[in-house]
């Protein structure tokens, strides 16, 4: 398994990096304008949560999620490609183990890009004090949103990654990012909307999961 | 070769993905249909006015002029916002200011430039303490780097006031409480049934007599508001009505010369959020009590949200009509229905008897392109499932109002959930009957998609008992359960029908089409014969058959 799971992060280290890169510029804009600026700004008193920090992750949850299907799909596409479960299968493992080892890749990336921004903005807290206690409450809300809508988008790209890139198959694709962009918007940074997400994540993966086993080699 | 638990859950894991998907999409053109009604409702004037308002006992009747004031009450184009919750949960920590989270902050600036000065205050409820954090913030000086900030925490707890968040303050219970304009807290502590008043500046906590009547359930108190932004609500006082009425009634070239003196028709009344000598309280019934700020009693009925009750408001404003000494005279509700197309506006006196009221509600005929968008709501509404419509119906209007706007899977906001409102209000079998036919498009929807997909799991091979189920689930979950079925359904091998043409499964023994046999293949002209047989016996029994060589 370990080795598996070495493989997998090999092959998708760029975009991990890309993904890494996308939330380091969007935490460095949060930072330099929404916390920066306030303290050497006289007309802009340092209270509550800085509305540029609350854009920049409102943008991000529309972002990573992006990014996630990029992972997922690309995950997909080159074992396609490559014919890499034929190989491995060659191996003592299964494809059930191939496929954990997969999955667990791609939370992995997932989670600590957005551990990531959880730690920066704890550092840009601690870094630039508030005047006013902050309310966490919507920070939280949209942390978890974000995970909650990358993973069903991640699920997503390994599902579509094992056909060939087609004009059905984007459509397909986009609809269901389209689906997943309008669960967060019309259900909001709610427990319901966590909900419905993660069902949609665990009905991907079970869909994935019944390709992958099924595929010939 | 799948197995029964491995078809169990593709079929599962697509379901579910269909049902989302699905329901988004429905969703999304529901509300698309919605908010364009709403948008040209508010392209109209969809503002309530109540002229000459007689109210709170005094009138203006200066010249041969109408000069009473004039009530308005309209929605904000903003209004949209309410309808895509993950903004509207953003708005207030954008905004930074007011209601914050369970926080209230206000903000009160003077000067400007580099010499001004901030005074900030929040007020918190935390671990049953009410905290006010007040803070001064001082621009830096010319050439001063830093800029000076001073900064005081004070705790209240039901015995006292503290710096600390000492046990000595006791802890409040359950806390209904609100900061008012002076910076006194007001508040009921549903524990200890009585209301109690916080003095920061005097550092004292007072308490009411106990609240006796356990059917008392206040939801609100002070400032009685939901969605405010929403809804505005001002008026004209009798100068100002005068003059937009002068230069109608005088005309537009008289109007510059007949202006009056605006100060002859001035009225000491005005219309502010809060009084200094009654706090308002809502009650969960749509009753808004008086309570006495200095006794901390409820002195009496000041009046109510007309006809509805809050959990059904999308929106209310109630503002307060303050005499010359700021004592109550009297007060206005406004108030925006459930569906967003209707303003109701009262008005009430000291007593809290209803003066005056009007109301504006928008009809589809009301506003061109208002039944093509009604049509287009109603259709996509029956296209959702069966089973969400009947449960929109069932229990749709229990929902909050405002709540009912995220809805996604459960619509409260639509024609279900209102017949279901009919539904269970009416006591009519007739009114009830006809309220429940509403499900009849959603229902008969399911069964003809159900039916098809009966029919061609039959076709398919697919055992009695699966092919009921997959019929109860398409009815129950109508288009998406159709779409599940064509991608889980079992695939088939077909050939063409010699007979009339068509596709043919192949292991059936006669055409599903056209019920023809498969048709014999034609004997070989060869075969394998012990011993030595003679031509003519051979010809003989082939007589009749082609030879196929």
């Amino acid at each position: 398994m370990r080795k598996l799971v070495l493989m997998e992060l090999d092959r998708v280290g760029l975009v991990a990096l890309l993904l890494l890169t996308a939330v380091g510029l969007l935490m460095a804009f949060a930072a330099v304008t929404g916390f920066y600026y306030p303290w050497h700004d006289s007309s802009r008193p340092p209270v509550g949560s800085p509305e540029e920090l609350v854009v920049v992750l409102l943008a991000a949850t529309v972002v990573v999620p992006l990014i996630s299907t990029v992972l997922g799909w690309l995950q997909t596409d080159y074992d396609r490609r490559w014919n890499l479960t034929a190989y491995v299968s060659t191996r003592a493992t299964t494809r059930g183990r191939m496929l954990a080892a997969r999955l667990i890749v791609g939370g992995l990336i997932i989670v600590a890009s957005i551990a990531l921004m959880v730690l920066a903005v704890a550092a840009m807290f601690h870094a630039f004090p508030r005047l006013l206690p902050v309310d966490a409450t919507i920070l939280v809300a949209i942390f978890v949103t974000m995970l909650a809508a990358a993973l069903p988008a991640y699920a997503a790209g390994l599902v579509m990654g094992w056909s060939q890139i087609g004009r059905l198959r984007i459509l397909v694709l986009l609809g269901l990012l389209l689906v997943i962009l309008l669960a967060v918007l019309m259900m909001g940074s709610r427990p319901r909307a966590w909900i419905t997400l993660a069902v949609l994540a665990v009905a991907m993966i079970g869909w994935l999961h019944h390709r992958y086993v099924h595929q010939p080699l | 070769m799948e197995t029964r638990v491995i078809r169990l859950v593709k079929t599962l894991a697509a379901g579910a993905i269909m049902v989302i998907a699905v329901v988004m999409v429905l969703s999304l053109g529901r509300r698309m249909f919605e908010s364009e009604l709403l948008a040209l409702a508010l392209d109209r004037p969809s503002s309530v006015s109540i002229d000459e308002v007689d109210m709170w006992g005094r009138r203006y009747d200066g010249d041969d002029i109408p000069t009473g004031a004039i009530l308005h009450a309209s929605l904000n184009r903003r209004m949209i916002r309410l309808l895509w919750p993950a903004i509207q949960d953003a708005v207030p920590q954008l905004t930074g200011y007011g209601r914050v989270g369970k926080d209230f902050v206000s903000r009160h600036a003077e000067g400007s430039g580099m010499t001004g000065t901030e005074a900030i205050g929040r007020y918190g409820l935390d671990e049953g303490l009410i905290t006010q954090t007040a803070i001064r913030f001082q621009d830096a000086a010319e050439g001063a780097q830093d800029r000076e900030v001073t900064k005081n925490v004070l705790y209240a707890g039901p015995e006292g006031i503290s710096e600390v968040p000492a046990e000595s303050l006791g802890r409040f219970g359950d806390v209904l409480w609100r900061p008012s304009y002076d910076g006194d807290v007001i508040g009921l502590d549903r524990w200890r049934r009585a209301f109690f008043r916080i003095d920061f500046e005097g550092r004292r906590v007072d308490w009411g007599p106990p609240v006796q009547d356990d059917s008392f359930q206040p939801i609100q108190i002070g400032r009685i508001a939901r969605n405010d932004f929403a809804l505005n609500v001002w008026w004209e006082t009798p100068s100002e009505a005068h003059a937009s009425a002068t230069p109608r009634a005088a005309g537009a070239n008289e109007a510059t010369s007949s202006a009056p003196a605006m100060g002859h028709y001035d009225s000491p009344v005005r219309l502010q959020w809060e009084a200094e000598d009654v706090v308002l309280i809502l009650d969960r019934s749509g009753t808004i009590w008086k309570l006495d700020r200095a006794a901390l009693a409820v002195v009496g009925k000041a009046g109510e949200t007309p006809f509805l009750k809050p959990h059904d408001l999308l929106a209310y404003d109630v503002r307060v009509a303050v005499g010359e000494a700021a004592s109550y005279q009297g007060m206005a509700v406004a108030s925006l229905a459930r569906a967003g197309a209707g303003i109701l506006l009262f008005t009430y006196d000291n007593d809290g008897w209803r003066l005056e009221g009007d109301s504006y509600a928008m009809t589809p005929g009301s506003v061109p392109g208002g039944y093509t968008l009604l049509i287009g709501k109603a259709i996509v509404e029956n296209l959702y499932p069966l089973v969400l419509a009947a449960g929109s119906f069932a229990e749709g209007y229990r929902c909050d109002a405002v709540s009912s706007l995220h809805g996604v899977f459960m619509i409260p906001s639509s024609a279900f959930a209102s017949r279901g409102r009919i539904f269970a209000e009416r006591s009519s079998l007739k009114v009830r009957f006809f309220a429940l036919l509403i499900l009849i498009p959603p229902m008969g929807l399911g069964a003809v998609l159900g039916w098809r997909v009966a029919r061609d799991a039959k076709q398919r091979g697919l055992p009695p008992g699966s092919r009921k189920a997959w019929f109860v689930a398409t009815v129950m979950l109508g288009l998406a359960g159709y779409i599940t079925w064509r991608l889980v359904r079992p695939g088939e091998v077909m050939v063409t029908c010699s007979e009339c043409g068509r596709l043919r499964r192949t292991e059936l023994a006669v055409c599903q089409h056209c019920g023809a046999s498969w048709q014999a293949s034609a004997p070989l002209a060869w075969r394998v014969v012990e011993g030595v047989e003679t031509e003519d016996a051979a010809v003989g029994q082939d007589a009749g058959q082609p030879a196929t060589m």
